[in-house]
């Protein structure tokens, strides 16, 4: 078999097309830098983004302020977002806004109360749909930017420190691909995949959030922060057809016994609100409903994300005010992930990160409507300070670094003439292993038993089956076995930086709540995560505090 | 609206590149409750053919055209096209070149 490869140079490669990877590419190709915006998805249709209600928080009511959005945030986000990261979105989150408005997006400006207990509502509504309409239209025009559709990027290249390009899989001409740059920015989103229930994929069907942007980061020596902080909220679970459906509105919980049981005052991204609802389930009290029943289909139909899907369920008497629905806990955000600092630099020098794949902005808890002004304030911070940073560093001229990209090839060329034969596993078998894991051992409530298991079992599943991971159909277009087999082991890495955060982490606070370590400890610290000698190391580092400048 | 228990769809097949002549090939799929065309080829890909081509990414609100193909003929969003009766056809979407199977490549238009 022929193994083509090419190599091509540019200024700053961007990884992921949705929000984050949408916004920075305009930028950056904004600030004079060549740009290829790459995405295993078609770029601007694919990952969260498209799938997302629409929440836009922003603090532009005259009685509002971004100091008290700041406070709000620290607060829900129990001390642990760097408070210089939360000063720049809450200034900037507005202009943002505008921006996408000037660029022909529609928003309805009338804010909603998403979260309960926020001083004030501050979320306006643009559906995701239409942010990336407007991005993408953006991006068509600007010459500076090539679209890579369906470029798997597997490996960023290091070199003492410093990032000179990436190694990329692309998945529609099957063809390697070895893309040379001084900058690179991470906008891969989220890791919710991880979970077998999860709201990052509607109707069961994967958008690919299996954290892939992580372990690209840890593997390049990349600083990662709590990992263990994911949300995991109360999504319909049933009737299949509405799994992972968001915008519910609030409304009361009975258990099979019909007893409400959620503590009054919490929304629906509340932590508590999960517990209570998974310990329902976990106890036999389940399944626990929703019951919208009282409410008009009228008032939720006229959200914008219910417009579509919600017409199909409609004729089917499968909205929520037509019947209970079954609800559950599942995965939709990662709070934790790669470092960044105000320019949205990296501990690896070049490497640069944005949206739901950097780690230190939301703290113990993301607050509804609060990842849309991340994606484009830090999409656009990213573009800028990546493109500026191109300008100072050249691309690599010479290939004779290039083993790394040869040693990521072989990984694949071996995975592809692997056929699922004899004692062969499907990629499909362990990601539904890893999730069994994740599920079990790694859910809203954790202690050390549970996760000291699930590392072990994690490590053994991966030395039994990455060595028979066997992939069908081989080296062909658009190949999706081959796609998640080179995910799978990733995930377990990813896995495993999650479980040894939420050991390392002797607390609970927020998302994070450890059965044997209840309190909250008395001061807000990060996990850091470092990747050495095939094990994720993590110790405790200070949050920024802004006081300290 | 008529409850079905199993489902019949027959799939265009074709991977590019290779010398293979197009073909149809037929998978039955078991209806649990209601369900989508989009998820019975998740089905098909996880349980019976993980050969199978087709978008996965799911925006699920008729956005992103991931899931656009022929149902029996006709350009549907297969994310919110429920399962209805007992058989259907798929195939790609016309006017594009076809990568694999349901898989087109929009930047390719012909005809
Ligand atoms: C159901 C749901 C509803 C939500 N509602 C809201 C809301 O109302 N308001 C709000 O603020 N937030 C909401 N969120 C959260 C928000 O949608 C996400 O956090 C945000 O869209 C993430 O954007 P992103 O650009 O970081 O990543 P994504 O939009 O997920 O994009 C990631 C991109 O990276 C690509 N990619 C990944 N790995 C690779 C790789 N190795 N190589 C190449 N490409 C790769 C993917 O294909 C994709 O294009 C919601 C989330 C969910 C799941
Ligand atoms: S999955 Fe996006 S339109 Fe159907």
């Amino acid at each position: 078999m022929v193994y083509n490869y090419e190599s091509l140079t540019t200024d700053v490669l961007v990884i992921g097309g949705g929000g984050a990877g949408a916004r920075a590419a305009l930028e950056a190709s904004r600030w004079g830098a060549k740009v290829i915006l790459a995405g295993k998805g078609p770029v601007g249709k694919s990952g969260l983004t498209p799938t997302a209600n629409g929440g836009y928080q922003t603090p532009f009511m005259a009685e509002d302020s971004p100091e008290l959005y700041c406070a709000d945030q620290l607060r829900l986000g129990c001390g642990l977002n760097d408070e210089r990261l939360l000063k720049v979105l809450s200034e900037e989150s507005l202009s943002c806004l505008k921006e996408l408005e000037g660029m022909g997006a529609g928003i309805s400006w009338q804010p909603s109360h998403f979260e309960p207990t926020l001083s004030h509502p501050r979320s306006v509504m643009i559906p995701g749909k239409v942010m990336m309409q407007v991005l993408r239209k953006s991006i068509r025009s600007e010459r500076g930017i090539t679209l890579a559709e369906g470029w798997l990027v597997t490996r960023l290249l290091v070199n003492e420190g410093k990032v000179w390009g990436a190694s990329v899989f692309d998945l529609k001409r099957g063809q390697f691909i070895l893309v040379k740059c001084p900058a690179i920015i991470l906008a891969t989103g989220g890791l919710g995949e991880l979970y077998s229930n999860s709201a990052n994929s509607p109707l069961g069907i994967p958008t690919g959030s299996v954290g892939e942007g992580c372990w690209l980061a840890a593997q390049a020596g990349c600083e990662l922060v709590d990992m263990e902080m994911i949300q995991l909220a109360v999504v319909p679970v049933r009737p299949e057809i509405i799994s992972g459906l968001r915008h519910l509105p609030w409304g009361p919980f009975f258990n099979s016994m019909g007893q409400e049981f959620i503590t009054p005052g919490e929304g629906p991204y509340s932590p508590l609100a999960a517990r209570q609802v998974a310990a329902e389930i976990t106890e036999g009290r389940g399944p626990v409903y929703i019951d919208l029943t009282d409410k008009t289909y009228r008032s939720f139909a006229r959200h914008p994300a219910a417009k579509v899907r919600d017409k199909t369920l409609y004729r089917l008497a499968l909205t929520p005010f037509q019947g209970r629905i079954e609800v559950a806990v599942s995965s939709l955000f990662s709070m934790g992930g790669v470092r960044i600092n105000e320019q949205c630099e990296t501990s690896v020098a070049g490497l640069f990160a944005a949206g739901e794949v950097s780690g230190n902005v939301h703290g113990a808890r993301r607050t509804a409507g609060n990842a849309f002004p991340e994606i484009m304030v830090f999409g656009r911070r990213a573009g800028k300070y990546a493109a500026l940073f191109a300008q100072e560093n050249t691309p690599e001229k010479d290939n004779r670094k290039a083993s790394e990209f040869g040693v990521e090839t072989e990984r694949i060329k071996r995975l592809i003439a692997s056929e699922s034969e004899g004692d062969a596993v499907s990629p499909v078998y362990i990601k539904h292993a890893i999730q069994n894991v994740m599920d079990q051992y790694v859910h809203v409530v954790r202690d050390e038993g549970g996760l000291s298991r699930a590392e072990n079992i994690l490590r053994t599943m991966e030395e039994d089956f990455l060595p028979r991971l066997g992939v069908t159909g081989g080296l062909v277009a658009m190949n999706l076995s081959l796609m998640e087999a080179i995910a799978v082991p990733g995930m377990f890495k990813v896995a495993r930086m999650i479980v040894a955060s939420a050991r390392a982490r002797r607390e609970s606070r927020g998302a994070h709540y450890r059965e044997d370590y209840p309190q909250e400890g008395p001061v807000a610290q990060h996990t850091r995560l470092l990747w050495k000698d095939e094990c994720p190391i993590v110790d405790m580092v200070p949050v920024e505090r802004l006081k300290a400048v | 609206m008529k409850d079905v228990d199993n489902v019949t769809i027959t799939i265009y097949r074709y991977t590019a590149g290779l010398e293979n002549k197009p073909g149809y090939e037929t998978y039955k799929v078991p209806v649990k409750g209601k369900m989508t065309i989009l998820q019975a080829l998740q089905y098909i890909y996880e349980e019976i053919d993980p050969t199978l081509g087709f978008r996965q990414y799911c925006c699920g609100v008729q956005y992103c055209n991931s899931c656009r193909m022929l149902v029996d003929g006709h350009p549907v969003h297969t994310c919110i096209k429920v399962i209805e009766k007992e058989e259907y056809t798929l195939e790609p979407l016309k006017g594009y070149e076809i990568i694999k199977d349901l898989i087109v490549d929009w930047d390719k238009k012909i005809g």
